[in-house]
């Protein structure tokens, strides 16, 4: 096999689990991802065989798959229509019972814990999954999301407090 | 917070899933293979398109070469007084600096020395009138190119190559005694001058 299609698949080895948890991140479906996932692979070769090769592959793989997250959202019409938020999960039942965040966290499998972070404005979710779940520093975010370092600092933050609040309202919710 | 994040990590692909992905881009990639470009080489021209600095660089070039060699071509056939004699000028003292060796030095400053008469002869063909400066200007570049040319015939014979010294002197003063009309024409003003000078002395006198 040539060595262009060698890197290419290298790149999938590498880095399809992080693309796919940030897929899957914003859009809480999972069918759905893994059908997003292979088709941001799919258009980063195309682009790799007209254009040669990518310097910066895992920036560029974050770029195709947010900007293919977007594609999907226009096609459900959605952000407003929250899939599964925390208060359906809690209409339908699901009641583990927390006394703390602690708790919380303890009761949420991976899945949930997306759903509680996704109730954070985007432009916060998507910091503190890059810098806490990705464990990405603030020039890695900032070169994914292409907004300057301060404002990803900025944002960080906000984000934080903000999930800190969500946490002690559904703390006491759920 | 961490322990939280922590959680969403773990949300990975299981291998059965990544396996599958992985055999369906394989397949793509076959089916779709990185379009093979020709080497430049193999058409001379493509390399003016792909290198643009390369492509500047040769056009630029060849312009230069082919303005500068046109233009002293031109240039050859100027006479004094004309905008290009300069750049025939320029283009003499170009042939006598690349000349090398006594001999090639002393034919090289002969041949400009025997230019200047030629062109003397052509302005008086031509009709064209030349003024005592201008008349000065050869008169001083004939006699820079005479004198060049005595000494590297000197330097020919110290270095013992007497007969050839001899035989470009020898040309070069057959050539001289060919355009006497011109040095006569370049004598010709200081004469009149004289003749002038002694006729208005004449006519003051009488």
């Amino acid at each position: 096999m040539e060595t262009f299609e060698k890197t290419f698949l290298n790149s999938y080895d590498l880095y399809s689990n992080e693309i796919f948890r940030f897929v899957i991140f914003k859009l809480s479906d999972r069918e759905k991802a893994k059908d997003i996932l292979q088709d941001v692979f799919m258009r980063t070769w195309v682009y790799m065989t007209k254009n040669g090769k990518i310097d910066n592959m895992r920036a560029f793989l974050y770029k195709a798959a947010g900007n293919a997250v977007i594609d999907e959202y226009r096609r459900q019409d959605r952000r407003d229509n929250k899939l599964d938020s925390l208060e359906t999960m809690a209409e339908d039942g699901y009641d583990p019972g927390f006394d703390d965040t602690d708790s919380l966290i303890e009761k949420l499998d991976g899945e949930k814990a997306m759903k509680l972070v996704n109730e954070l404005p985007e432009i916060y979710a998507e910091v503190l999954f890059l810098r806490f779940s990705e464990n990405k520093d603030i020039s890695e975010i900032a070169e994914i999301t292409g907004r300057p370092n301060n404002t990803v600092s900025v944002q960080l933050n906000r984000g934080i407090k903000q999930l800190k609040i969500i946490m002690n309202k559904y703390k006491d919710k759920l | 917070m961490e322990r939280l994040f922590a959680k969403i990590k773990k949300e990975n692909l299981d291998a059965g899933e990544k396996a599958k992905i992985f055999s369906n881009l394989e397949i793509f990639v076959n089916e779709n293979p990185v379009q093979k470009i020709k080497s430049p080489y193999y058409n001379p021209w493509l390399i003016f398109v792909r290198h643009k600095t390369f492509a500047i660089t040769a056009v630029s070039a060849i312009l230069v070469v082919s303005l500068t060699s046109g233009t002293v071509l031109a240039a050859k056939n100027s006479l004094p007084g004309e905008k290009l004699y300069s750049i025939k000028m320029l283009d003499e003292k170009m042939q006598s600096f690349t000349a090398i060796g006594a001999k090639a030095k002393a034919e090289v400053h002969a041949t400009q020395a025997i230019n200047r008469l030629q062109e003397v002869e052509q302005m008086v063909v031509k009709k064209i009138p030349i003024n005592q400066e201008t008349k000065q200007e050869i008169k001083d570049n004939f006699g820079d190119q005479t004198k060049e040319v005595k000494n590297h015939l000197d330097e020919l014979k110290n270095s013992g190559r007497t007969e050839e010294a001899d035989k470009i002197k020898y040309d070069f003063e057959s050539s001289i005694s060919e355009h006497k009309r011109a040095i006569i024409e370049l004598n010709d003003g200081e004469n009149k001058k004289s003749e002038d000078r002694q006729n208005g002395n004449k006519g003051k006198t009488d």
